[in-house]
């Protein structure tokens, strides 16, 4: 059976059924009838009739129409019923059988679709093991295995790309950043020339972060560990770090309690947690209140940032997540950052299997939320 | 203190060189990877500074091969590469740090202390950091005279802070040596611990002395 395409399978087992059928039911036809046939031969009355009337087709007929009617009729009746008892019969036991049948077809369809899903982050370089059959499942995991492979170099050439990229553009910041610091030791410095040198590095500060974020963003690989990270101590951390900021502008962080784990690595999603609530803080109104709250329903995780200040426009919701995306159109860096905070999330997030999204806060404001997967 | 630096980026090198003179370390520079090898077999130095992507031998062969002839000797990796499966390599070859390109001057010269001071300090029995003193022997701390209540893996973590002050200190590197390296069901348990030390902290010297640098690590200085 191995060696052969599922096509001449499913055809060879709905063959059989239909010749197994049709015979036993043709078997029980013919019986049925042959026992009708040989009630109606011992029936006298429509015998006799038979042989009063001297053979006429007519005679056969009138003369029976009384006595013999009714017997054979109740005969008929017995036929048809025994018939229609055993089709029914037969088409049920056909169809259970059917099933059965279907799912010996079907095991090696659902076997590959097990271990497709079963492919993750962890494990996608592993071809899928290739059923020695001829048949369609062989072809189909081939391909698939094909797939698997591109995907591979494709990631291998991406992860290539950006390791290049990274060294071009770290070496030379590595140098300012060196000569800058070594300078700066000198003893006999001006106040210009300090002032000179405190600008500079911290726009080689701001570079490198850009640099470093960017990197970030187009690695596109999966994570490189994950472990289970329980919300609570991370988001206390976060606010903590924050504290400060919020303070300057009489802002209430509230940090709801948790016991709630998920899934990752806690350098990452500390970026995300303290790179949400910083933007909560940075455009929320001074003495109005941020509510972080973190809900678990079965299906997933959410952490939510609920903030009260202008809010973000319906058009933009899907926008604001793209890189270097502001809502003040003059990308102006008064708030700070480089403009990749968001889409650095959306992507650390996407890595971890989760989403996030905004929504509208009432009366004002947003509600940035996560959502992690169980 | 001998440092040998080898790093083919040449402004680099000299710059890095002229910082650390005027630290007060002798160094020695070597811009090829053969050539650095050759002079750290040759000579007795401290600590051997070293790039990964290096012309003439990689670097990370250059350290198998000098640790494989001078199984003593230090080594800090100095490399614009970040990915971990590097990292780890370095490790596993015996480099002693691990320190990515940009980088502070001021964190490179703690790091170099740290690693080159690592016998002499762990010969005083008391570390110091402004009014904080921690007596490693009798495992208590005291700020002004007072003594402050810690527990022990508080009192773990503080030691490995005062030992490390200036260096950027990550959370796996607070789980190999506060906790050995022993495999944590929670990552998180070094964050509950190290959140609950710098309460502690914040409240006896007034102000929380260790730093958050978000996504990387935390820094006593």
């Amino acid at each position: 059976m191995r060696s052969l395409s599922l096509r001449a399978r499913f055809t060879i087992a709905a063959s059989l059924f239909l010749i197994v059928s049709c015979t036993a039911l043709t078997v029980v036809a013919h019986y049925s009838a042959n026992r009708m046939i040989d009630a109606v031969m011992l029936e006298p009355s429509i015998v006799a009739e038979d042989t009063v009337a001297g053979g006429e087709p007519a005679a056969l007929t009138e003369p029976a129409s009384e006595a013999a009617p009714a017997g054979g009729q109740l005969l008929y009746d017995a036929f048809r019923r025994e018939t229609t008892l055993a089709t029914v019969l037969i088409v049920l036991a056909g169809s259970v059988g059917a099933y059965f049948a279907a799912s010996y077809v079907q095991k090696p369809l659902r076997r590959l679709s097990e271990e497709v899903k079963s492919r993750d982050a962890g494990n996608f370089a592993q071809p899928l093991p290739v059923p020695r059959s001829a048949d369609e499942i062989r072809d189909l995991t081939l391909s698939f295995n094909q797939l698997l492979a591109q995907l591979q170099r494709s990631f291998a050439l991406q992860r290539q790309f950006s390791a290049d990229a990274a060294h071009e553009l770290r070496t030379p910041l590595a140098v300012l950043q060196t000569k800058v610091d070594v300078f700066a030791l000198s003893p006999h410095l001006d106040d210009e020339t300090r002032t000179f040198i405190v600008n500079l590095q911290a726009q080689i500060r701001r570079l490198t972060d850009l640099v470093e974020d960017l990197l970030l963003f187009s690695r596109d690989v999966p994570l490189e560990s994950a472990e289970p990270v329980p919300l609570a101590p991370l988001l206390s951390d976060v606010a903590d770090e924050l504290a400060a900021l919020a303070d300057e502008k009489c802002i209430a962080v509230r940090v709801q309690e948790t016991q709630a784990v998920v899934r990752g690595q806690d350098g990452l999603l500390e970026r995300v947690f303290y790179n949400l609530l910083e933007n909560a803080i940075k455009y929320s109104p001074a003495g109005t209140a941020i509510d972080v709250a973190v809900g678990t329903d079965g299906e997933c995780t959410t952490v939510s940032f609920a903030d009260e200040g202008c809010g973000v426009p319906e058009e933009l919701r899907e926008a604001i997540f793209e890189p270097f995306f502001r809502v003040d159109a003059s990308r102006s860096h008064l708030t700070g950052g480089n403009g990749l905070g968001l889409a650095l999330c959306k992507k650390i997030l996407e890595r971890h299997g989760a989403s996030i999204r905004v929504l509208p806060h009432t009366p004002r404001g947003s509600i940035f939320q996560v959502s992690f997967p169980a | 203190m001998r440092i040998l630096l080898i790093e083919d980026e040449p402004e680099l090198l000299h710059d890095l060189a002229r910082g650390l003179a005027l630290k007060g370390y002798a160094v020695d520079e070597a811009a090829d990877g053969a050539e650095g090898l050759q002079r750290a077999l040759d000579e007795d130095y401290d600590l051997v500074v070293l790039d990964l992507n290096l012309p003439g031998m990689d670097g990370l062969r250059v350290l198998s091969e000098l640790r494989a002839v001078k199984p003593q000797a230090k080594a800090l990796i100095l490399s614009a590469n970040h990915h971990l499966e590097t990292k780890l390599s370095g490790f596993a070859l015996g480099a002693s740090d691990y320190l990515t390109k940009p980088f502070h001057f001021e964190e490179l010269e703690a790091r170099i202390r740290v690693l080159i001071n690592r016998q002499f300090v762990q010969q005083t029995t008391t570390l110091t950091y402004r009014d904080l003193s921690l007596d490693t022997l009798k495992r208590q701390a005291n700020v002004c005279g007072e003594p402050l209540p810690l527990t022990a893996k508080e009192m773990g973590i503080l030691e490995y802070f005062l030992l490390n002050q200036g260096r950027l200190v990550t959370q796996q590197d607070i789980v190999d040596h506060v906790w050995d390296g022993d495999a944590n069901p929670f990552s998180n348990s070094v964050r509950v611990h190290l959140s609950a030390l710098r309460k502690k902290l914040k409240a006896a010297l007034g102000a929380d002395p260790i730093r958050t640098k978000i996504g990387e690590g935390y820094l006593l200085s």
